[in-house]
């Protein structure tokens, strides 16, 4: 490979990370009765030509949480228009080079949540939305040929029926 | 049914419910919470509090016997906060929360015997939400804390 086109392929590389990653969620049942946990997959992918270096940590935290402890984010609404909030308080763990993996062109990582830090009481309908950001601020450097993902991706939103209790 | 390193699912939370029994009389404030669960999904972080009292505690906080009976000590103090100090949708309230439970684990590295290398990670974790108190509160805020104050300046 000549020396000119070595620095082209790295120019394309290194700016390949702007939307090149989806974030895809998915609950296991689309209905559930009140008090039951809901289980939302989220899926990670490279929708890129080149391989992405990601922290596959995915510490799921409040908005306004340390940033360090923090790579996904819920936006969920109730029934009744309200924004419900992150109701827990988590010891997080914070990421090690470990956490880091390489997720070659259509291939994903992902994580499962039981959305157990929301208060899922009223019967109704509740849309729900993830946000991803590599929360690290020391992170690995990226290896070879990849690109670490640094941008904040939001995903797909999904509903979720809630149904009242039976007596 | 086997996950994806083979290991039985059911034989896993069995482990980590013995684990978190044996944890329990080590860490007797831990009888607080309504109570403590295993939740295997729970990768990203150690272990969360709900404001019900329910502790989740993720397959991490199992890396030492040691490590488990600080990470159930410090979710003992977010359980204690909950009647009037739950400060959790707060960005200063959160990491005034999070101190108090960090500085709990710091009085307790002779009684649970840890690690260098987990003394170390609690007090990264503790500084980082520092940080965040110095800057969203101020010098009076730090000191506050500092001081042991952890209601919202």
């Amino acid at each position: 490979m000549s020396a000119c086109a070595a620095i082209l392929l790295s120019l394309i590389a290194a700016t390949s990370g702007h939307g090149d990653a989806r974030l895809e969620i998915e609950l296991a049942h689309a209905s559930m009765v009140v008090g039951e946990a809901p289980l939302l997959t989220i899926r990670l992918r490279n929708t890129s030509a080149g391989r992405l270096w990601v922290n596959t940590r995915f510490g799921v935290n409040s908005e306004s949480a340390v940033p360090d402890f923090r790579d996904v984010w819920f936006d969920i609404v109730g029934p009744d228009g309200r924004r419900l909030n992150f109701d827990c308080q988590v010891k997080g763990r914070l990421a090690t080079a470990s956490d880091y993996r390489i997720v070659q062109p259509g291939d994903w990582v992902g994580t499962v949540d039981s959305l157990s830090c929301f208060k899922i009481g009223l019967p109704g309908t509740y849309r729900i939305a993830v946000k991803y950001r590599d929360g690290n601020s020391t992170p690995p450097p990226a290896p070879l040929r990849s690109v670490h993902l640094t941008e904040q991706i939001e995903s797909n939103q999904v509903q979720l029926r809630v149904l009242p209790s039976t007596p | 049914m086997l996950d994806v390193t083979g290991i039985p699912v059911d034989f896993e939370g069995d482990v980590a419910a013995g684990a978190i029994d044996n944890a329990k009389a080590d860490v007797p404030e831990i009888a607080n919470a309504k109570t403590v669960i295993y939740d295997r999904k729970l990768t990203g972080d150690y272990a969360r509090t709900a404001r019900d009292g329910t502790v989740y505690v993720g397959p991490n906080a199992f890396r030492s016997t040691e490590w488990l009976d600080s990470t159930l000590l410090h979710e003992s103090i977010h359980v204690s906060q909950i009647p009037t100090r739950w400060y959790a949708n707060d960005p200063l309230g959160s990491s005034i929360n999070d101190v108090e439970a960090y500085r709990a684990e710091q009085q307790n590295f002779v009684r649970f015997g840890l690690s260098p290398a987990d003394q170390a990670e609690v007090n990264q974790s503790l500084l980082s939400d520092m940080f965040v108190i110095r800057r969203l509160g101020g010098p009076a805020a730090v000191q506050q804390v500092y001081s042991g104050n952890y209601t919202m300046p």
